[in-house]
């Protein structure tokens, strides 16, 4: 066993801790559920309305949880600057989410433009869909020690690949109802994370004189 | 047998060589974050480490004096941060102690 491997745990459980409000989880399930909310009221009103609504939903929830986080939880948590390996994995992360939403992009255009036809391999469409939220998920999990991700990867992707075969098979209320419920459980387990994060980290009540003195050794 | 027993007698008088102020189990705590981070906040200390505001004071205070971190008061947006990192001296301490220990430790 590697003799370094407790302080390298110790740095993975430093870093696991900024994500534990569950923050991340709430605005993360409720994409889905926005996006599910707004596939559904296409067959009541039209693409554009459906999206601004889909985005008005996103929005009602996106911007006070946060303002939670920014006022509420991040101060609670407290800062800290990782080391360069940690850095470097961030950036691995970022680099892996930015060349998988390129590629996203320009395979949507080229399908879009009929360069790629997939005509007869829908099916397989499907299984591609649910596969890219996975490795990004799997990616983040991995490098950033946010293991809770694994489930959202493993969650996002049923919900991807359910969605597209539903879809496919004429049953688009029942795929919409998929995306809003597994968005649904991702939220949950958010909510349960900010609960047990509320217990765990009451309100900093500081001495006041206790926390000068240490700013007045300088 | 006897070279058995010298030799756990040797590991024993090494024990007397520890340094103190890291063996302190609250102070080898916040050296173990410290050492795999590169600086935080006595908040982000507090919550990792489960210490009372008054104990992780003191405690900082006194590594501090020894000059195993190095404390730094900055203001981010108007809000006062204190900061706390490990300096050279505190790694090579931080080092030494585990290298000693699993020496004693076998």
């Amino acid at each position: 066993m590697n003799e370094n491997s407790d302080l390298e745990k110790l740095e993975k459980k430093a870093a696991s801790s900024l994500y534990q409000d569950g923050i991340f989880d709430i605005s993360i399930g409720h994409v889905l559920i926005a996006f599910g909310t707004a596939s559904w009221l296409e067959n009541y009103i039209t693409e554009t309305y459906s999206t601004l609504i889909a985005i008005a939903i996103y929005l009602v929830v996106f911007i006070p949880i946060w303002l939670v986080y920014f006022y509420v939880t991040k101060p609670r948590l407290g800062t800290v600057k990782f080391g360069i390996k940690r850095r470097r994995s961030n950036a691995i992360v970022m680099g892996l989410i930015t060349s998988v939403l390129v590629v996203n992009i320009v395979v949507f255009i080229l399908i879009f433009t009929e360069v790629i036809q997939f005509s007869g391999h829908e099916y397989l469409l499907a299984a591609v869909f649910g596969l890219i939220p996975l490795v990004i998920f799997t990616a983040m999990a991995y490098f950033l020690s946010y293991k809770r991700l694994y489930l959202t990867g493993f969650l996002f992707s049923v919900g991807f690949f359910l969605k597209e075969v539903l879809t496919l098979q004429g049953l688009d209320l029942y795929s919409n109802i998929v995306f809003i419920s597994i968005g649904g459980i991702i939220v949950v387990i958010g909510l349960a994370y900010l609960i047990r994060f509320f217990k765990k980290y009451p309100k900093i009540k500081v001495n006041s004189h206790e926390y000068q003195e240490i700013g007045n050794q300088q | 047998m006897n070279t058995k027993k010298s030799e756990i007698s040797n590991n024993l008088s090494e024990l007397m060589d520890i340094d103190k102020d890291i063996h302190e189990p609250a102070r080898l705590m916040i050296l173990s974050y410290l050492f795999v981070l590169e600086s935080a906040d006595f908040i982000f200390l507090r919550g990792q480490t489960g210490l009372t505001w008054g104990n992780l004071s003191s405690h900082i205070a006194k590594l501090e004096e020894k000059q195993f971190v190095e404390v730094k008061k900055e203001f981010i947006r108007k809000k006062p941060r204190t900061m706390v990192s490990l300096t050279e001296k505190g790694k090579e301490a931080f080092l030494n102690y585990r290298e000693k220990m699993k020496e004693i430790l076998g």
